[in-house]
């Protein structure tokens, strides 16, 4: 062990190169040019033309894309909610099982990544749209006269983000509520506590880094999501995945999809702020 | 004093395997008293039952006569300090301590002054705002003991609170639980399978083999007369010696072992019944030469002499193949090959059932009852 610990300085440099070089080749610079594309000026056909401009930022003031951005971050805080809401009891019945109950528990939550997101969204669709299985269920039960609007709205880009991120959510706070002393919640009710008390004083505290991380997975990608929203939500449910999306592809606008991109970024990082502030490195127990 | 707390044909079943029996008990107010037993004999699981977190299979539990048995934990003026104290991680050692008198609503004031004294009770003023994860094992069963008692509870529940200490630790803090527990009057029901911590600190023991209580008396009475067999071999050590009861003169019995005639003077087995005579190392005079004069004596060879510092420990094997455990004097100059004679009066010789298990049914795990002679014959390497 000692040997390894005094490995020569230019050995161990070279064991931290492939994931540096990782980094740099698949993030950094695919990072650097988005923020450098941001700042150029377009083209008349939609060409970067190497000069200074804000233009793009200029324009993300646009009421339009304000609207997009706000809804977004909405829609975003409003699946990852659903989500943790949801994941929570779900994750806390999986830990209460036995040992043998609790695999099968967790292979049925992992099972769905098997599947590629698309197919599943697809799946959601034939169930959602008018003519849809749901609808015709209705319908043929005289339930209702006509089908119900549920493809292309926004309920139905939250149920897509909650059903794709659910699982996200569930194992984190699964991981933090399975390390969770049992002994620790006896001793709650033995000191007085009742179920809710019990709960509110010792679990969810116990189980704060794994919620957190739970909302944390969720509200990343949700946020940036554009294929569950394009599916499911239609051309009036914009968010600023589809925007970027369109920016690039459809309207040719790089430097706006680029500014739209670097903004999306700069949400992230604020959520991730928060999240290690409220959590440090050292799990959050061990502060002075 | 009166009952406090009260057993009534208390048995719990996991998965059909019975792991506490029958328990009758009666607990009396400021008491002390230890359950003490071998791992898995279902002290933990009968201390669970009473602190509300196992339900019984069937039998009742009364705290000052009133049923407590389907009342959940946050419902019974009983507290437990856990083996592995279950401190609140995340909360400081005042927030702890705090803890449950929060939950019973007191205001601030007393929360606050209550819980200054008991950590000044404790020793741990100055570490209020410590994580338990900041303390160390000694401190944090503090804690967990002062978190429990800070609510003054009828009956204070203890699972081997010292396990996790070292020894020397474990004694200073046997010592400052006994003077709390006196100081304060709260009724101790203690969890433990060392023998001396039991011995040391309790008022009763109740010693429990296989879920059923063996035997429930004062510790000199645990020690000096044990009820069963079990009991005289787990308490202490003791020589245990297959015998034949052959009558009765006066209050004494009339023993054989082998063809020598022993004497006992308290004896509760019936003639002709497989019977053991206990006798304690320390109650066994070694003589070089053939004392005269009446009195128990058996002939043996010296094997080994194990040197103890306060005393002199002899092994010897008997004329008949047994071993036999003496302890002597530290002066005492016996050297192995001797021929000596081993002696003992009639009451200090405790004639008991030979039953491996109690009321002689053969418990799932545990073999039957092998053939006399081929159990071992005392508690010592050889
Ligand atoms: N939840 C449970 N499910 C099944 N069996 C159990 C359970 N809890 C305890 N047992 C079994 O019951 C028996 C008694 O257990 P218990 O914990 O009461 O023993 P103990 O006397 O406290 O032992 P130790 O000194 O090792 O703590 C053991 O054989 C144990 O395996
Ligand atoms: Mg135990």
């Amino acid at each position: 062990m000692k040997e390894t610990d005094r490995a020569p300085a230019w050995f161990r440099s070279l064991m931290g190169t492939p994931p540096l070089l990782w980094l740099t080749i698949f993030l950094g610079i695919p990072l650097l040019l988005v923020v450098a594309i941001s700042f150029t000026t377009r083209g008349t056909y939609g060409g970067v033309v190497y000069q200074f401009s804000l233009a793009s930022y200029a324009m993300l003031l646009d009421p339009l894309y304000v609207g997009i951005m706000v809804r977004s971050l909405g829609m975003a805080t409003v699946a990852t909610l659903v989500c943790l809401l949801a994941g929570y009891p779900l994750a806390a019945y999986i830990a209460a099982a036995g040992p043998e109950r609790r695999r099968w528990l967790l292979m049925l939550v992992i099972i769905p990544f098997c599947i590629n997101f698309l197919i599943r969204t697809y799946a959601w669709m034939v169930l959602l749209r008018s003519e849809g299985l749901i609808n015709s269920l209705l319908m043929a039960t005289g339930l209702i006269e006509s089908p119900l609007a549920m493809l292309y709205t926004p309920g139905a880009v939250l149920l897509g983000l909650v059903y794709i991120f659910l699982p996200f959510a569930v194992l984190p706070i699964y991981a933090s509520l399975e390390k969770l002393d049992p002994h620790l919640v006896e001793a709650a009710s033995d000191l007085g506590a009742r179920g809710g008390q019990v709960l509110r004083r010792v679990v969810l505290p116990m189980a704060a880094p794994g919620i957190a991380a739970g909302a944390l997975l969720t509200f990343i990608p949700s946020l940036g999501m554009f294929v569950v929203t394009d599916l499911m939500g239609g051309s009036r449910t914009m968010l600023v995945g589809n925007l970027i999306q369109n920016q690039f592809m459809a309207a040719r606008n790089w430097q706006l999809g680029s500014a739209a991109s670097v903004l999306l970024i700069l949400m992230v990082l604020v959520g991730l702020g928060i999240y290690r502030r409220l959590f440090p490195a050292e799990g959050g127990m061990g502060d002075v | 004093m009166a009952t406090v707390l009260r057993l009534v044909d208390l048995c719990k079943n996991f998965d059909s395997t019975p792991v506490v029996r029958n328990v009758n008990l009666e607990i009396r107010g400021g008491e002390f008293f230890t359950f003490l037993g071998p791992s898995g004999c279902g002290k933990t699981t009968t201390l669970r039952m009473i602190g509300g977190f196992e339900q019984p299979t069937s039998g009742r539990i009364l705290l000052d006569g009133q049923d407590i048995t389907d009342l959940p934990p946050f419902l019974r003026d009983v507290n437990t300090v856990f083996q592995n104290y279950a401190l609140f991680p995340h909360m400081t050692v005042v927030q702890n301590v705090a803890f449950g008198l929060e939950m019973r609503g007191a205001s601030k004031a007393e929360i606050a002054s209550r819980v200054k004294k008991m950590l000044a009770i404790f020793g741990l003023t100055g570490l209020e705002k410590r994580k338990p994860a900041q303390l160390s094992g000694g401190q944090q069963q503090r804690v967990a003991v002062a978190r429990s008692l800070v609510l003054h509870p009828r009956v204070l529940l203890l699972d081997e609170p010292l396990a996790a200490l070292d020894a020397q630790l474990r004694r200073q803090i046997q010592i400052e639980l006994k003077e709390i527990q006196k100081s304060s009057g709260v009724t101790f029901v203690y969890v433990t399978h060392d023998q001396e911590e039991a011995l040391s600190l309790s008022d009763r023991i109740g010693v429990m083999r296989e879920g059923v209580l063996e035997q429930v008396a004062t510790p000199r009475e645990v020690y000096s007369r044990p009820a069963t067999r079990f009991v005289a071999e787990f308490v202490g050590e003791n020589n245990i010696l297959p015998v034949r009861v052959i009558g009765s003169q006066g209050g004494d019995t009339l023993l054989e072992m082998g063809h020598i005639r022993v004497v006992a003077r308290d004896g509760r087995v019936a003639k002709g019944q497989p019977a053991v005579l206990a006798i304690r190392p320390e109650n066994i005079c070694l003589h070089a030469e053939r004392p005269v004069g009446e009195g128990n004596l058996l002939a043996g060879v010296v094997r080994e002499c194990l040197y103890s510092g306060t005393s002199l420990k002899v092994v010897l094997q008997l004329d008949s193949g047994q071993r036999l455990l003496v302890q002597t004097q530290a002066g005492a100059s016996f050297q192995p090959e001797d021929r000596v004679w081993a002696a003992w009066r009639p009451e200090n010789g405790r004639v008991l059932p030979d039953h491996p298990v109690p009321h002689g049914q053969v418990l799932p795990g545990h073999p039957p009852n092998p053939q006399p002679g081929s159990r071992r014959r005392g508690r010592w390497p050889g």
